[in-house]
């Protein structure tokens, strides 16, 4: 190597920095060939990467574009505002930077699209920083395996299947089945709860007017000042629906990054790979299975694996996943719920079925499943849900077989009897979610047997009259049990107490 | 049916051709584009010529400017794409705006240098906005 003495090395310096000044202010560019579709064609801009921003000149001012097909003679790049407004023959400048969106806590309680802009008439949201809207998942050393729960306040979610933070679980099923109830519920309860679990909600091509009512009801009940959410409508350009779930996950990664715990919902993964189809059918990508793009897999893999529960050494934050799946007639083996779950840890599968017999949440027993969730359950829970799956899986086997009106021996009917209210019980109406104490005592009473005497169509009063005896005479057990531990002997001598006198009550 | 040949590819094959001292290779490229109905390629294929003659270190820049160039400026010009690309050959093509009302904007086949009193002013008009 050729030996450099400080003199040398400072005459190469400033040669060096001569240079680059030289080159300052020169543009890489090039030219739109065509344009339409929201997609504009590019010659030039032979510098451009993957995924770079672009700078369009337009009638009135620029059209930001973000480059996707880099072929030989040309660049594809999808328009991030209208392509009416693009003209064949418009200079193009590459910006030189990637997508990045405002991130921090600024962004609480406000409604924003994918590039961080305020849709809901409040004041510009200004931040400190800013986050990456691609950015790589976490490594496997930064991790740490699921072990704190993340409270649904659902009853059949949290002692079924427990959710734990940094977990992705899948909710999928058909149209009105409740899908987005389960997760407007899950939100509602990190605020009744004090969690301090900040959700961010992301709207793919949702109706504004549902969102709206989604906002004015996160308002009443006071969720809003925790929430963030990323809206698109049906007649944004298919490319801010394509970023919608990214962006939003890197508002997401500013809390796990900082310590704090996220939940994101992604309504609905679906219409995100159709907005991503479309955009790849018209940059001519070669169609694959149901005219999806070859990488369509890769679209929702990438964006679940930002999820995660952070080691302690990173500070312990987490980023838990709710995506969201249409089916068509109850079929998740169609491309997209497949791939979705098997990228998922876990699913909630609703059923038209069971939503239509008036059993709401309609979450279907032997479908669903959460692979690492246990180990995040609180014990409370735990210890009264352990064979609660199984039991509700048989019943509804032996309840379809009931209906043959076949003899039934007396254990088969004990079994019928208890599913029959424990079905009952696990129903639960919107916007209600429970504390673990709730949830804890209510499956005690029917695993116990204490409801055994209840007739079903009267277990919802006496659960409801069993919550409020509790709570009024044994307020100090309760929030002790509400922390998630198991109670101890004097808390469930007293629960089973009044389980049984509210029992006599109900008996008919 | 025939694999259709890129741009990139026509402008190699012509820059080879020509630096062999080919005479006929523009008239195979016109009868090519002709033949295969892409005629309306033509200006995308020039500057892709152009593209990779600059790689080659020939650079053809586009100067305009609101008057006519004094050769002082001409040099200047030269010496800044030189030193930009490394080439070894600068050709100037002028031409006179007077929307720019002053200095110039200096085009090569991949980048651009707007250093014209119309885009200072629009950007001073566009700081004065943003305030």
């Amino acid at each position: 190597m050729r030996e450099v003495s400080v003199k040398e090395l400072s005459q190469s310096l400033r040669d060096a920095i001569s240079r680059l000044e030289v080159t300052s202010g020169l543009e890489n560019t090039g030219v739109v060939i065509r344009v339409g579709d929201g997609v504009a064609w590019i010659h030039g801009l032979s510098k451009a990467a993957y995924s770079d921003m672009l700078e369009i000149e337009s009638n009135n001012g620029t059209v930001e574009a973000f480059a996707l097909n880099l072929m030989e003679d040309e660049i594809g790049a999808v328009l991030l505002g209208e392509d009416v407004d693009v003209k064949a023959g418009a200079k193009v400048t590459l910006k030189g930077t990637q997508l990045e969106v405002p991130v921090g806590p600024e962004l609480l309680g406000r409604v924003v699209d994918p590039l961080g802009r305020a849709l809901d008439g409040g004041p510009a949201i200004t931040t400190g920083q800013t986050g990456l809207v691609e950015r790589p998942a976490i490594g496997v050393m930064g991790r740490k395996s699921v072990h704190e729960p993340l409270m649904t306040g659902i009853v059949s979610i949290d002692a079924m299947f427990p959710i734990g933070r940094g977990q992705r679980e899948l909710i999928i099923g058909d149209r009105q089945t409740g899908k987005t109830a389960i997760a407007i519920d899950t939100m509602i309860n990190q605020a009744r709860q004090k969690t301090g679990v900040v959700n961010v909600y992301v709207a793919i091509g949702q109706k504004r007017s549902k969102i709206a009512r989604l906002v004015e009801r996160l308002k009443e009940e006071g969720v809003m000042e925790q929430t963030i959410i990323v809206a698109t409508s049906p007649s944004d350009p298919a490319s801010l629906l394509y970023l919608a779930p990214y962006a939003a996950t890197a508002m997401g990664e500013y809390f796990r990054d900082n310590s704090q715990h996220a939940l994101m919902i992604y309504d609905d993964l679906t219409k995100h790979a159709v907005a991503y189809r479309q955009m790849s059918l018209l940059l001519r990508r070669p169609p694959g299975r149901e005219a999806y793009p070859g990488d369509v897999f890769y679209l929702h893999s990438r964006l679940l694996e930002r999820s995660a529960k952070l080691s302690d050494s990173l500070g312990a934050g987490s980023l838990t996943a709710l995506p969201i799946i249409e089916t068509q007639a109850g079929d998740i083996s169609a491309y997209i719920p497949t791939n979705v779950i098997s990228i998922t840890d876990g699913q909630i599968f609703l059923e038209s079925d069971l939503f239509n017999q008036g059993i709401r949440p309609a979450i279907s027993a032997g479908l669903s499943v959460s692979r690492v969730g246990g180990a995040a359950q609180t014990k409370a829970v735990k210890s009264v849900g352990g064979n609660l799956k199984l039991g509700l899986s048989q019943y509804r086997e032996l309840a379809s077989f009931a209906q043959f009106g076949s003899d039934l021996d007396s254990a088969t009917k004990a079994q019928i009897d208890r599913g029959q209210r424990l079905t009952e019980l696990l129903k639960q109406s919107q916007y209600q979610p429970m504390g673990v104490w709730e949830q804890y005592v209510s499956i005690h009473a029917i695993t116990s047997g204490a409801f055994d005497e209840v007739s079903v169509a009267r277990i919802k009063d006496a659960q409801a009259s069993l919550l409020s005896t509790l709570w009024k005479e044994h307020k100090t057990a309760m929030r002790t049990l509400n922390k998630g531990d198991k109670p101890s002997d004097e808390t469930l001598v007293a629960i089973d107490e009044t389980a049984a006198s509210v029992s006599k009550g109900f008996k008919d | 049916m025939a694999k259709k040949i890129s741009r990139y590819q026509l402008a190699e094959y012509t820059v080879n051709e020509l630096q062999k001292g080919s005479k006929t290779v523009i008239d195979e490229i016109a009868a090519y584009l002709v033949t295969e109905h892409r005629t309306h390629e033509l200006e995308l294929v020039v500057r892709d010529i152009e593209a990779e003659f600059a790689r080659r270190g020939l650079v053809v820049v586009d100067v305009t400017s609101a008057d006519s160039l004094s050769e002082a400026l001409e040099r200047t010009v030269k010496s800044f794409v030189a030193n930009a690309y490394g080439a070894q050959t600068v050709e100037l093509r002028t031409s006179i705006d007077p929307a720019l009302l002053g200095g110039v904007k200096v085009k090569t086949p991949f980048d651009e240098l707007d250093g014209s009193l119309q885009r200072r002013i629009t950007q001073l008009k566009d700081i004065k906005i943003k305030d």
